[in-house]
């Protein structure tokens, strides 16, 4: 029975929920802090829409569009170390990485669609516990995810070659089909560290991503200019929430979005077993007020946190839903372990949609002697983006921390090397949730409307260090081994940084789970302590496997909103 | 008029309303050889600067020559505009739109005939107020000191400038030094207005020297000439064979630069890596200071795990 729903976030998750409640009749109204970029906004096809964005490294890189300022919506962090200190914060800005725009994250996201594997959802049956860690199984499988996944890579629109992908992969992530287009031309310099992995006994493929290689969705094909994650597509060649789900839902006319929207409160019953409102300020501080049958969160795991954080009442007096006391815990990134091949000739590596091949050797599990040595059970690594260069702004900031300024700097500018000799690959880590990575509220640290803002207190687990120790001399392996290759070296962050690294991955904070005393949301999406209350967004994943999460979000978010959209209860089937 | 910054001068963009957008593009004077293209650029002068005085602007020059020092080949920070373009962030919000966000999608160096990048996008307000607060700073207005007082940009260059001027000896000012003088002073200053303006002095003028020459910078693409990047190449993109064959035309690579230790420079590569470096930024506060702990603490953990740097000589401690 279709309704009105509240949708708090419009990204990946958001925007998903709203295409697929209006498709049902539903009347939905989205509140984004972001702005909107994406001139003409329900008023033209997707293919027609206007843009904010170009290949410009000042405007999304140093000025960072359409993310939070750092001023202005500060996150603040500390590791576990200094929470047990008793230091409240270590570093105060934009540390999340995520973006705040009609669309999200996704108008900028690196569009790679890697789906998670099977053994990804039963991870504590199959492995057993780990110490320290709070692994759990998620109360779905992959078999309840196939179908959604299938349908969100249809409508995004995937290129990737199904006949490329190892064996493994295609047991772990079985598709019933191939892609919707063909994959890009495979640069230069991925052939040849696909030659070096392939010395080395590995294998890579076209990495599925939702990218146009051909004519899609009125969109054009993508022409390989490089500037991919950090960046809007100037051209309008990537599948994002926005042309793909958000576009045509407020087409509909059953949606209406509010940008520049900061929610900070949803109100529920006196008994507190319904959600009433949820209330928001503009950009003057002026309160508002959205009222709807259903609330559906999807602000990404650290904002969903704050907002339920921020919303405790006497009925609730930790937080909303939060009986459990997981509310906010379980916080994963993707930490990085960083491989590079250092040239004698030029190799070109910006020329291409950008890390556009995957390798899956390094997943895991791994479980012999020498990960027993490392003091962990099982090491579970992740997918290699393989091949990526770096643009030139970047490269002078990075070379800055690395000589300061000068004519050291500039002659390091003039050799040229991260855009015409280094083909540079990036192991984003499965993170194991712990209880002690956590949002709260700061208690000091406000946004400029006067709100608490959320801190992160994080550090990696011992598996992630493990991980990277055992990985990173492999991946550094198979980059010498690539032919012209005259250097090679490896960054294993989980071990130099006892922080969080940024990865723009988020998961966690609002895990699904069968048991309420063990997670925050059921199998269905709904908060276990509220009849209409729904979180959509990633942080509703027990686990975070080594993937790009966005097609697992969406396809999560479909799977909630049709849940909701068709009144039933979901569960492991 | 001597001074054209504070908050006292009549406010540019009040001369200019009306006059349409055209009238606050100046042409960047075009010299030297190799240029590709002239590019409207919305920068002050050295006779009208925006935001700081004339020799305030000076003393930028000087520095800005020093971040990006000229050689006998190629044009360093104050020939390729970077003062001026640091006097046009120092007085954004003189312009109507202010000199935040460049317009969009294309340039016309890559097959567009509309160079959308020339004309500046308007603002929300959201953007406003937070580069309003990153540039002015809080002030004496308290809504803007809601986690404390924030020190804007125009007080760091005002205060930092004012400083290496004072620290010139002999009667003289930081701009009547000499190069090595100049470098000298500026490694040895402990004077922490002159540690805050190398903070923010340094990332800015490489933005100007190596983005997009639209906002004041890379004057005659200076930046991009001598570093073989390509810039922007949108709509044109590259086609199937660029991507993937080798460049015929390639010409032989020069060895690394011995600058730095090879292996702490190939270990610095490894973290070029777009969503790595975002993170170094976001740590860092995109400062030189952060930026030097945060990308020091890593190449150093690279170099104990075995970075190794193959056939070019230097230190091979990892092969």
């Amino acid at each position: 029975m279709a309704g009105e729903a509240v949708v708090v976030g419009s990204g990946a998750a958001g925007s998903v929920v709203a295409w697929e409640l209006a498709r049902n009749g539903w009347s939905v109204t989205v509140l984004e802090r972001g702005r909107h970029l994406r001139e003409g906004l329900g008023e033209r096809p997707s293919g027609e829409l206007g843009t904010r964005y170009g290949s410009d490294e000042i405007k999304n890189v140093s000025r960072a569009m359409g993310f939070p300022d750092g001023l202005l919506e500060p996150y603040t962090t500390r590791t576990q170390a200094e929470a047990a200190g008793g230091t409240a914060r270590s570093a105060r800005g934009a540390l999340g990485q995520l973006g705040a725009a009609v669309g999200g994250t996704t108008l900028h996201y690196n569009a790679k669609t890697p789906r998670f594997w099977k053994q990804d959802f039963t991870q504590v049956s199959d492995l057993g516990p780990v110490e320290g860690a709070q692994v759990a199984d998620w109360p779905i499988g992959y078999d309840d995810l196939e179908p959604y996944y299938d349908e969100v890579e249809r409508r995004v629109g995937v290129q990737g070659d199904i006949d490329a992908m190892p064996s493994r992969t295609l047991e772990q992530s079985p598709r019933s089909a191939g892609f919707e287009m063909p994959p890009n031309p495979v640069p230069y310099v991925r052939s040849l560290l696909a030659e070096g992995a392939r010395r080395a006994s590995y294998s890579t493929y076209p990495q599925p991503a939702a990218v146009n290689s051909t004519g899609f969705g009125g969109r054009p094909a993508c022409n390989s200019c490089g500037l991919c994650s950090g960046y809007g597509c100037p051209i309008n060649a990537r599948g994002d929430a926005l042309v793909s789900w958000l576009n045509p839902a407020v087409g509909t006319g059953q949606v209406r979005v509010i940008d520049r929207a900061f929610v900070h409160r949803i109100d529920t019953t006196r008994k507190g077993h319904r959600a009433r409102r949820v209330g928001y300020m503009d950009m003057s501080g002026r309160e508002h007020a959205v009222s709807g049958d259903i609330v559906v969160v999807a602000g990404s795991p650290i904002n969903t946190a704050r907002l339920l954080l921020l919303s405790a009442t006497a009925a609730h007096p930790d937080g909303l839903g939060n009986g459990s006391g997981q509310l906010g815990r379980n916080m994963m990134f993707h930490n990085l372990t960083l491989a590079v091949a250092v040239f004698g000739q030029d190799v070109h590596p910006l020329r291409s949609q950008s890390n556009a091949l995957q390798l899956d050797d390094l997943v895991g599990p791994f479980t012999g002697p020498e990960v027993r040595a490392l003091g962990v059970p099982y090491v579970k690594g992740a997918m290699v983006q393989v091949g990526g260069g770096m643009p030139l702004l970047e490269s002078a900031e990075l070379y800055a921390g690395l000589v300061g300024y000068g004519r050291a700097h500039k002659e390091l500018m003039k050799a040229a090397l991260t855009y015409t000799r280094i083909g540079g690959s990036a192991l984003w880590h499965e993170d194991l949730p712990q209880a002690d990575n956590r949002v709260d509220l700061d208690p000091e640290v406000t946004d400029f409307l006067g709100v608490p803002s959320a801190r992160i207190t994080y550090s990696p687990h011992r598996h992630e260090k493990a991980a990277a120790m055992l990985l990173g001399p492999r991946m550094q392996a198979f980059h010498q081994l690539a032919p012209g290759a005259i250097a090679s070296a490896f960054v294993p962050y989980p071990v130099i940084r006892d922080g969080a690294t940024y990865s723009a991955h988020l998961g966690g904070t609002a895990r699904m789970g069968e048991d309420p005393a063990t997670s925050v949301c059921d199998a269905s999406g709904r908060m276990h302590e509220l009849d209409n209350v729904y979180v959509a967004d990633a942080s509703t994943f027990p686990t975070f496997p080594g993937f790009n999460p966005t097609l697992t979000i969406m396809a999560n978010a479909l799977r909630i909103a049709r849940g909701i959209a068709g009144g039933a209860r979901q569960g492991r089937s | 008029m001597a001074s054209g910054g504070g908050d006292h001068g009549v406010p540019r963009r009040t001369l200019l309303r009306g006059t349409g957008a055209v009238a606050i593009a100046v042409f960047a004077p075009l010299t030297g050889g190799g240029m590709r293209q002239a590019v409207a650029v919305p920068r002050g002068s050295a006779e009208q600067p925006r935001y700081l005085t004339r020799a305030e602007l000076d003393t930028m020059r000087a520095l800005v020559d020093r971040i990006v020092p000229e050689d006998h080949a190629t044009p360093g920070g104050a020939r390729s505009g970077c003062a001026e373009a640091i006097d046009g962030l120092l007085g954004a919000f003189r312009e109507d739109p202010p000199l935040i966000f460049a317009g969009a999608p294309f340039s016309d160096r890559a097959g567009s005939p509309v160079n959308h990048f020339a004309e500046f996008l308007p603002l929300d307000s959201y953007e406003e107020t937070a580069w309003r607060l990153r540039i002015e700073g809080s002030g004496d207005r308290p809504e803007r000191a809601f986690n404390g007082p924030v020190t804007g940009f125009q007080t760091i260059y005002r205060d930092g400038l004012a400083a290496l001027d004072e620290a010139a000896v002999g009667g003289r000012r930081f701009a009547g030094l000499t190069a090595p003088e100049q470098d000298l002073l500026l490694a040895t200053s402990r004077d922490p207005a002159v540690t805050a303006l190398m903070d923010v002095a340094v990332p800015h003028t490489f933005e100007f020297q190596y983005g997009a020459p639209e906002y004041g910078g890379n004057v005659d693409l200076a930046g991009w000439d001598y570093t073989g990047y390509p810039g922007d190449v949108q709509p044109r993109g590259w086609t199937r064979e660029e991507v993937e064959e080798p460049d015929r035309h390639a010409g032989p690579v020069a060895p690394l630069p011995g600058v730095v230790p090879g292996d702490e420079l190939v270990a610095a590569l490894a973290l070029a890596h777009p969503d790595a470096v975002r993170g170094v930024l976001a740590r860092s506060g995109g400062l030189l200071s952060g930026l030097r702990s945060e990308v020091g603490s890593a190449v150093a953990a690279a170099k104990r795990h075995g970075a190794g740097d193959g056939k070019e000589g230097g230190s091979t401690d990892g092969w």
